[in-house]
């Protein structure tokens, strides 16, 4: 069993209880303006660029069919995105990995074979291995098969997802899966639409289904100024809490900038106003500070 | 490759305080007297500044003793001093005592050399003695002192120069060995009177002439120490003259008292000479009983205790030795006895606290962990890291004493080490840290590549025997040094706080409780990433040869990126990669088969130690360092710990310290190996996150991790980093699910990160 992943990352601290890997999944059926992983929304590999790191070999100038890359005056490599058709013969050959192909498919064991290296550190810290993506559920197969072989192992597994997928792909999981992190994006229904690109009812309506069912769940609320951060937002932020009793929590994850260093590599255009800015530690403290007081239990 | 020169071991332990934090972070003092104070001695400590009187006096008391034994001489140039050195007490400053006549000022060590080295590190300094030694003493000590002495015994040796002329000489001429941990159990018992009642007792009778010196010159130097604490009792004022009075000859009975007779005799060892690295024993152990019985007494409140202890740090601090800041003096906290009981207790916590309000650079604070260390106490401390950048360091309770045992210690004695200096290793009493030979890796492999090795088994085989040999010359060089130290480097003060040394009656160099050598080696981690790149792009792949290595490593790759891609593209150590398990033991088989083979302690014939030293040295032996066959371009940084060369990281820190974790510390670094790690100050300053951070250190330490430096990067670091990128290329920064170097991120981006850097 193999499925497409962009990345490995160890020691990660903020996704989940304790010392964690989380392993990327690539493809999404959202796809966010704000997204701060915006690599992986398309489900086929993308060509990442980082010049810094070119050292002036010449060898993705010599492989490359379409013509796309030259050498500079300063010695390094520049591409020309309009002529690349991403097919990474060029990424194969750059041995400083400034040109690097953002996702490949990888097998379960192998997926493994890296979560397993921190073993230790998970049962120090009652952490363990997290999906996310991505939509991790965008490949219920491989997600599953993943699950499958962190349980067998005894790890402690976290799932973060968009809730976004069909219920029965959640159900098959649900006996594998410790702790959901659940995207709780914008209450209104049309604005859903705008911004993310799908309406909400479908994970609404999974998401009281996955409470219903007995799951452990942390709502995970992105607070975007200019966006859902608004008053009408955190009231259906409240309300919707207060409608699912044994809710591990609700996190608020303000705006930040920090996945616009990635556009440049990607080749990518930024998809947010320059305008938005990130929140202040004011602003914050107001958000949590209102939800507390409407009884949010938030984390 | 052309590695233009190797650094001393001395240049690696100047080298490390560029590394820590800044002389004047943001500090928060518990009393605004104790900030004054601390305002004073750094007002003092901009340029090394130089004392005379030692000088003088040594020079004129050893005119008038010509034919007697020159310990004796010694002996009595130190009491002579210290009857007549003028005495000063900076304002504010509770506990008296200091390093020469002028505050600020060092000591010039004349029967040892004139020590212009201690500045190398701040190229502005050099040559400051310029016009500063008089002509007399000069003349006087250019043939006679330890450096003239051993230049003149070793044509060819580094020559006794102008003390003007701001060139170098091994620090061991300059100054006596250091790197050492005097025990102050039976002081605190006895009193300097005790001890010295003791040297009397032990020289009644005795006939033997070399045994006479030594008592001799002990009798003079503790009288000499005795008399210059006397002479403060009448210098200070009220309960300072008081306490002065009675530590003088008596024991003391308070948390004050005994603080203030530590310190004397602590100030006496640098006045006699041993400057580099000197520890104060287990300081949180042997004021306990004080600091307790005065609490119970209502003599002393916590507030109180804590002042007198910023207070001693901050004498540590204006220990000027061979220029400020530069002794890279260690207090170590903490720890557990052999039975697995933690023996941390409340004034550990109270020195870590008054070090982390000062804020200083010196001296270096450690803490040793142990399974059994409170984790409350633990947090506490990466706690401290997060406002301090990287003190406490640590050390590991159950590596260390393996290590130690490994080279015949007993293991009470084991679990009684210390630290003392950047990462060197003693036992208070028993054992000092003294290097005795240095493998250089590098330039082993450099000079393997014109071999033409056909495999690589024979590659690595050459470059054994040039390590081999490199091993046995510098052994040759060291042994020539120690030899002229155990004549001319003796201290009879410091001997007293060593075991066995008033009962056999003789001084300390000649040997006491456990005498270990060691065996420095650095930039493994390079050393390991070159081997590897060369099996895996010459020898597996084939995809160059072993000549083409080394034109490429001569032209700094110009002309040669495809094969510095190759090769950097190898496996590197740091990543927790299998591919390198069997070259980590390679490498470190390379050097422990020939030390064993080669070097041997001469007093007792006991086998050395090996340690690793490097720390900011890899910037500055980076700058003189040619391309290397791991890829490295001519002048970056090397590998600044045992963990990673700088800049290969990719797997986050649990990669590194399962990397780590690899090696066999007990056996092939008893004498200490150096691993840093950095991390955001975000992950130290926020509870769940340092919580996570304890975790990973827990773990790492139960499996085999010997040492640990945190450094927590800062606004400050990342504004740094910005200014002078090539220092800080190893700097890693993790943001939105991607790590990388932060001065590869656009400055845009580096300011979204220091932005919220500063935020958390």
């Amino acid at each position: 069993m193999t499925g497409r992943i962009f990345d490995i990352q160890r020691f990660c601290i903020d996704d989940g209880p304790g010392i964690r890997t989380t392993v990327f999944l690539k493809g999404c059926p959202l796809h966010c303006k704000w997204c701060h992983n915006p690599e992986s929304i398309s489900p086929a590999p993308h060509l990442s660029f980082l010049q810094e790191k070119c050292i002036g070999c010449d060898a993705c100038i010599d492989v490359c069919p379409k013509g796309a890359l030259a050498r500079t005056s300063s010695g390094k490599a520049i591409l020309g995105r309009q002529y690349c058709d991403a097919c990474g013969a060029c990424a194969g050959v750059c041995d400083t990995k400034a040109l690097e192909m953002v996702g490949r498919d990888a097998a379960v064991e192998e997926v493994m074979a890296v979560v397993l290296r921190d073993r230790e550190y998970y049962q120090a810290s009652t952490g363990g291995m997290t999906l996310s993506g991505g939509e991790p559920l965008y490949q219920p197969a491989f997600a599953k098969a993943l699950l499958v072989a962190a349980k067998a192992e005894g790890l402690h597994t976290v799932v973060e997802t968009s809730g976004f997928a069909e219920w029965a792909v959640l159900e098959s999981i649900l006996p594998l899966v410790d702790l959901f992190l659940y995207d709780y994006k914008e209450t209104d229904a049309h604005l859903h639409q705008a911004f993310t690109g799908q309406s909400n009812e479908l994970i609404l309506e999974n998401l009281r289904k996955l409470h219903a069912a007995g799951a452990r769940i942390l709502l995970r609320c992105p607070m975007i100024p200019e966006f859902n951060a608004r008053k009408e937002h955190l009231d259906g932020i409240a309300r919707t809490a207060a409608s699912l009793p044994r809710l591990a929590g609700v996190e608020l994850l303000p705006y930040h900038r920090l996945g616009r260093a990635k556009l440049q590599r990607l080749g990518f255009l930024a998809r947010m106003p320059e305008s938005v800015k990130p929140p202040d530690e004011h602003t914050v403290r107001g958000w949590n500070d209102y939800l507390t007081r409407q009884g949010v239990n938030l984390r | 490759m052309t590695i233009h020169r190797s650094l001393s071991r001395r240049e690696f332990l100047l080298s490390a305080m560029a590394s820590a934090p800044v002389l004047a972070g943001v500090s928060r003092p518990s009393n605004p007297a104790i900030g004054e104070l601390r305002a004073n001695i750094l007002s003092t400590l901009d340029y090394p500044r130089v004392a005379l009187h030692r000088a003088r006096v040594f020079t004129k008391v050893f005119q008038a003793t010509e034919g007697k034994p020159w310990e004796v001489r010694k002996g009595m140039a130190l009491r002579e001093h210290l009857r007549t050195v003028p005495l000063y007490l900076r304002p504010g400053d509770r506990l008296a005592g200091s390093i020469s006549e002028t505050p600020g000022s060092m000591p010039l060590m004349a029967e040892l050399g004139f020590g212009e080295e201690g500045t190398d590190i701040n190229p502005q300094w050099r040559g400051y003695l310029k016009g500063q030694v008089p002509r007399d003493v000069w003349e006087y000590w250019k043939t006679r002192n330890l450096w003239g002495r051993f230049a003149a015994s070793n044509p060819g040796g580094p020559a006794p120069v102008s003390p003007e002329s701001g060139r170098r000489a091994p620090y061991k001429l300059v100054s006596n060995q250091g790197h050492l941990c005097p025990s102050y159990s039976e002081l605190l018992k006895v009193g300097l009177g005790g001890i010295l009642k003791r040297v009397r007792e032990r020289k009644a009778g005795e006939r033997d002439a070399g045994n006479l010196a030594f008592l001799t010159a002990a009798e003079e130097s503790l009288s000499g120490v005795s008399e210059w604490v006397r002479r403060y009792a009448e210098f200070l004022k009220g309960d300072l003259a008081r306490i002065a009075a009675k530590v003088a000859t008596e024991p003391p009975s308070t948390f004050h008292e005994a603080l203030q007779l530590i310190w004397f005799a602590h100030q006496a060892i640098h006045i006699e000479g041993h400057g580099w690295s000197c520890a104060p024993d287990h300081i949180d152990r042997l004021l306990l009983p004080y600091y307790e019985a005065d609490k119970k007494a209502g003599r002393l409140n916590d507030a109180e205790a804590l002042l007198l202890c910023e207070n001693f740090v901050l004498k540590m601090l204006d220990n000027t030795y061979w220029g400020p800041l530069q002794l890279t003096q260690a207090l170590c906290v903490g720890g557990s006895t052999p039975y697995g009981h933690d023996l941390t207790n409340h004034l550990s916590r109270l020195f870590i606290e008054a070090a982390t309000n000062l804020a200083l650079a010196e001296p270096l604070i450690w803490i040793r962990w142990h399974p059994r260390i409170n984790q409350e106490f633990f947090d506490f401390c990466l706690s401290r890291i997060a406002q301090h950048t990287c003190f406490p360091l640590m050390w590991n309770d159950k590596v260390v004493p393996q290590g130690l045992m490994e080279l015949g210690v007993s293991r009470e004695d084991a679990y009684n080490y210390i630290a003392v200096g950047c990462n060197e290793l003693a036992i208070p009493g028993q054992a000092y840290f003294n290097p005795g030979a240095s493998a250089n890796y590098l330039r082993s492999i450099e000079q393997a590549l014109r071999t033409g090795a056909a495999t690589f088994d024979s590659f690595a085989a050459a470059v054994g025997t040039n390590l081999s040999r490199g091993i046995e010359r510098s052994y040759r060089e060291h042994m020539a040094v120690f030899k002229a130290t155990l004549q001319w480097g003796r201290t009879s003060f410091t001997s007293c706080f060593f075991d066995g040394c008033i009962e056999g009656a003789h001084d300390m160099v000649l040997g006491t409780k456990y005498n270990i050598l060691s065996c420095g080696g650095v930039f493994f981690a390079n050393a390991v990433d070159c081997l590897a790149a060369i099996r895996e792009v010459v020898y597996q792949r084939k995809e160059a040869t072993l000549d083409q290595v080394a034109a490429a490593c001569k032209a700094n790759f110009h002309g040669h990126e495809r094969l510095r891609g190759k090769l950097l593209a190898a496996p590197k150590h740091g990543n927790d990669d299998p591919r390198l398990d069997d070259i980590i033991h390679l490498v470190q088989r390379m050097r422990d088969e020939p030390v064993k083979a080669i070097c041997r302690d001469p007093r007792d014939g006991t086998k050395f130690g090996n340690t690793h030293i490097t720390k900011a040295g890899a910037v500055l032996t980076g700058k003189v360092t040619g391309a290397t066959p791991d890829g490295r371009l001519a002048g970056t940084p090397l590998a600044s710990s045992v963990a990673a060369s700088a800049g290969v990281e990719r797997n986050g820190p649990t990669a590194v310290l399962n990397s780590v974790a690899k090696l066999n510390a007990a056996k092939s670094w008893q004498s200490g190996y150096q691993v840093n790690l950095r991390f955001q100050n975000s992950m130290l300053a926020n509870k769940a996150n340092r919580a996570k951070v304890r975790a990973m250190l827990n773990v790492y330490f139960n499996k085999g991790g010997q040492q640990l430096q945190l450094n927590s990067i800062d606004t400050e670091m990342l504004r740094a980093a910005q200014k002078d990128p090539a220092q800080y290329r190893d700097l890693v920064v993790r943001v939105a699910g991607f790590s990388e170097f932060f001065v590869n991120l656009s400055p845009e981006m580096q300011e979204e990160i220091i932005a919220r850097t500063a935020h958390m």
